[in-house]
């Protein structure tokens, strides 16, 4: 009895709390890429999409619902997948061959074994941090999973544009990723987000030449390895 | 040959000094050359190990397993306390699940990540880096680039973590440790550290395969950490180095008995800009060192120096021989000269005493040989005292032919052949000989030239060689002498039943030649011409007139008068048209005349006047007279077959 007492108080608290202090705001801004040539000037990206924008410093309930990467055309689609810890991701085979997804990251080691075409694996991120996600058949397909601590993300679009919502006033770290393939730094700034209002941010990723290579789910280089077989893993 | 032992002896030890202070020289020299190429190896060997690192750090599957390691969760602000220890792990199962030898294969190494946790070490691969450790080579690594180190075996045993483990730990070894950053997607961040280890005794300390070039199994080194640790090839009781001893100087080190030469530098890092390791030596033992060096140069010296000395000496011995061998051949020819060889002429080399010495020799040899050819020459026609005269004076002798005005005496014994019949040959010839004896003896006191003994003939003359004013005289008196020689000889030979002896002489003056006549074998000094026939002819003639000497009017008249002669007749020899007064030796000047001279010259006159019947008478006055006896019965066939009208009185002498 006591007990429900106490969690019921403390759900009350934190709902009342919010709308007892000050409204959610939002953040608005934009990121910059610049890709660094070999001669060492740096010039700017045109493409600024698939960058993750997010907020640290406190954290959300997950969404219930599953998140969707799915592989197409030896693709991950998408190729870069931002979640809040503790949210489920699924992933699904749509291609005409066989695919093995996993992922050695820190945050996160997982093996979905073998998937026919058709066939799907749900993998569940309790742990913030970036995600490698890779194909143990197909080294060339890349995905990135980026499991933050709250719902206050986004995804640039184009032109490098992002809007994060509802996003407790108060002073934040903001943080842009790209996609791991693209191989650029980590940008990291400090929001204060006016309660109910919009801040504004501008982001810089700088993008080194790096290779992006990766081994397979055992550590070891990949090697030629069928993708096509009639028989279950 | 004691001098030259002992000075060969001198410089054989001077030399051995000198190459031992050379092989010194050479030695320091070479621990020069020595260190710098060990320390090029020291510094070789750090590259190969950084390489090593750098080629692990820059391996895929490493830079796969250190990302994990370095999550950039945290920098992304995703990270969570666990995470750098779940990254940490999770590479210790890549390394541990990939192939080991991509990460370095038997050689001790570790890994330590950005934070200076470690991730693996070779040694312990269960060993976990809880916290980030405090090591002032990760912290250069990681701040300023690759970095090397000697590590003692102290030091490793005090490290917080694992790197060697404790069973392969060496005693009296140094571990060369690198430590190379490794980078991961940023060139300017280091993900970690990658520390390398390599014993001092494997990679510089090793004996060098037998198969190496570079076998030089003289030089030992030895390897010294900062905190005084040293690795060696040799097993050392002393220090190597002193307050003594001076930088970048070589000096002696006693290892037991051995001489060691060392030499000192610095085990130079990865760079020149890096701090030094600790310290090289390199010890090359001088005795064994040398002993190739002076084995080397005694094998070549000494059969060097006996050859200049064998050569020396045979050269000695050669020129010595070259020197005396003309005074050898100055003994031959004195030896052949006393032998009476006076053919030798020594060969005259140089104008030094020597040639001189063999030059008079020669000289005087020519004079013996001259005078020799005089006495040859002269010493059966002269008497010795005129051989010792022409010696004296050998241009008086004038050898060569010559025409002169001569007297030439001809004497013959009569009936000496008869007489030969009746003695035996030796009777025959001591006969002749006392003879001969005794007419010599006239003829040498005369000084009259022998020219030959023709049987019991003699042939000599004068006035050659040795002119003589008075030869014609001589030879007149020698005429009267040899007829008292024979008349001396006569009752002896009538003593023993023998036909009376007796002889005949013809004398003549005129020119003729005198030389030596002949082959070069046989050769007599001799004269020749009209005036020798007409004497030997005169000699013969006398028998016609039944005297015992017949002499021409030339010679009569060059005597002068020193004898007394009876004109005989006018006489034509035989091959001559010039008619000859001759003449019969009566006796010397002072004798007195028989009257039958008288007589003879008045039927002489009265013969040439053609009035042969008075001259007959005349003739006939003195009968003991073979002349007059001759004359007259000469009478008695002119006046039988009387003369034609152009008679000169002059008689021819049809036979010899």
């Amino acid at each position: 009895m006591g007990g429900g007492t106490v969690k019921l108080l403390l759900l009350a608290l934190l709902l009342a709390a919010p709308l007892a202090s000050a409204e959610p705001g939002s953040v608005r801004g934009e990121v910059r890429i610049f890709v660094t040539g070999p001669d060492g000037k740096q010039t700017p990206k045109a493409d600024r999409s698939g960058v993750v924008v997010y907020l640290t410093g406190y954290t959300e309930e997950a969404p219930t619902e599953v998140a969707k990467m799915s592989q197409r055309d030896k693709t991950f689609f998408p190729s870069v997948l931002p979640i809040v810890a503790g949210q489920k991701v699924e992933f699904a085979n749509r291609d005409v061959v066989l695919h093995n997804v996993f992922s050695r990251s820190v945050a996160r080691r997982f093996d979905a074994g073998k998937n026919r075409p058709g066939e799907t694996y749900v993998e569940t991120f309790k742990k913030t941090g970036i995600i490698d996600v890779y194909c143990d058949i197909h080294e060339q397909m890349v995905a990135t999973v980026v499991v933050v601590p709250n719902r206050a993300f986004a995804v640039t679009d184009k032109d490098g544009r992002f809007e994060l919502r509802g996003v407790p006033p108060g002073r934040h770290p903001l943080f842009a990723m790209h996609r791991r393939d693209e191989k650029s730094d980590i940008a990291r700034v400090e929001v204060v987000v006016e309660s109910g209002g919009t801040a504004t941010a501008t982001l810089e990723l700088t993008e080194t030449r790096a290779d992006d290579t990766h081994l397979d789910k055992h550590g070891k280089k990949y090697g030629p390895r069928p993708d096509y077989s009639d028989k279950s893993p | 040959m004691a001098l030259a032992g002992a000075s060969l002896v001198a410089a054989f030890v001077l030399t051995t000094l000198a190459v031992k202070d050379a092989a010194r020289q050479k030695i320091a020299s070479d621990l020069e050359r020595t260190l710098g190429s060990f320390q090029r190896r020291a510094r070789i060997s750090q590259e190969r190990i950084r390489d090593v690192a750098e080629a692990r750090a820059k391996d895929r599957s490493f830079r796969e397993m250190s990302l994990s390691v370095n999550s950039q969760d945290a920098q992304a602000g995703l990270g969570d306390e666990t995470a750098e220890a779940d990254g940490i792990r999770e590479a210790r199962y890549v390394i541990d699940s990939a192939d080991t030898d991509a990460f370095g294969g038997e050689l001790p190494w570790a890994f330590f990540n950005a934070s200076r946790r470690l991730v693996y070490t070779r040694a312990a691969p269960k060993q976990l880096g809880d916290k980030p450790l405090e090591l002032p080579l990760l912290d250069a690594a990681l701040n300023t680039g690759p970095r090397s180190a000697l590590w003692s075996p102290a030091q490793l045993r005090a490290l917080p973590f694992t790197f060697i483990r404790q069973d392969d730990l060496r005693e009296g070894d140094l571990l060369l440790v690198h430590a190379q950053p490794a980078y991961g997607t940023s060139h300017e961040v280091p993900v970690g550290v990658v520390l390398s280890g390599q014993w001092v005794t494997d990679v510089l300390l090793k004996e060098p395969d037998s198969g190496s070039q570079m076998v030089d199994t003289q030089v030992h080194f030895a390897v010294r950490a900062e905190d005084g640790t040293m690795a060696t090839q040799l097993p050392l009781e002393t220090r190597l180095d002193g307050p003594d001893m001076e930088a970048g100087q070589a000096h002696d080190v006693y290892l037991g008995d051995t001489l060691y030469l060392v030499r000192e530098g610095p085990l130079s890092g990865l760079t020149d800009k890096s701090p030094p390791l600790g310290q090289v030596f390199v010890l090359r033992d001088f005795d064994v060192e040398i002993k190739p060096i002076l084995q080397r140069f005694q094998l070549w010296l000494m059969p060097t120096a006996v050859g200049i000395v064998l050569f020396a000496l045979a050269a000695a011995f050669f020129l010595a021989r070259g020197l005396a061998s003309p005074l050898v051949e100055l003994e031959a020819a004195a030896g052949r000269v006393r032998l009476g060889d006076l053919t030798v002429e020594v060969p005259v080399r140089g104008t030094d005493e020597v040639g001189r010495v063999a030059q008079s020799f020669n000289e005087m040899v020519s004079g013996l040989r001259q005078r020799d050819q005089i006495k040859g020459l002269f010493k059966r026609y002269l008497a010795p005292q005129v051989v010792d005269e022409l010696l004296k004076n050998p241009e008086k002798a004038a050898p060569g032919g010559e025409r002169k005005l001569l007297t030439v005496l001809f004497s013959d014994l009569v009936g000496f052949t008869s007489m030969s019949e009746q003695l035996s040959p030796e009777e025959l010839v001591a006969l002749l000989n006392t003879y001969f004896e005794q007419a010599t003896g006239v003829l040498t006191l005369h000084g009259a030239t022998l020219d030959k003994f023709i049987g019991d003939a003699i042939m000599c003359f004068w006035n050659a060689p040795l002119p003589l004013e008075d030869h014609a005289a001589r030879a007149c008196l020698t005429a009267l002498d040899l007829l008292a020689v024979v008349d001396r000889l006569s009752p002896v030979f009538e003593a023993r039943g023998l036909p009376r002896l007796d002889c005949r002489i013809g004398i003549n003056t005129g020119h003729a030649v005198a030389g030596n006549l002949g082959s070069s074998a046989a050769q007599d000094y001799t004269v020749i011409g009209d005036t020798v026939n007409l004497a030997s002819r005169l000699e013969g003639a006398a028998k016609v007139y039944g005297t015992r000497t017949l002499v021409a009017e030339d010679t009569l008249l060059a005597a002068r008068g020193v004898v007394l002669a009876r004109e005989l007749d006018l006489l034509r020899v035989k091959g001559k048209q010039q008619p000859v007064r001759v003449f019969e030796l009566v006796g010397t000047a002072d004798t007195v005349p028989a009257p039958h001279l008288a007589h003879f010259a008045e039927g002489l006159a009265l013969y040439r006047s053609q009035r042969f019947t008075e001259a007959r008478a005349a003739f006939l006055a003195s009968p003991e007279d073979p002349p007059s006896q001759r004359f007259a019965a000469r009478c008695d066939t002119l006046l039988v077959t009387p003369p034609p009208q152009d008679w000169d009185g002059v008689f021819t002498l049809d036979s010899k």
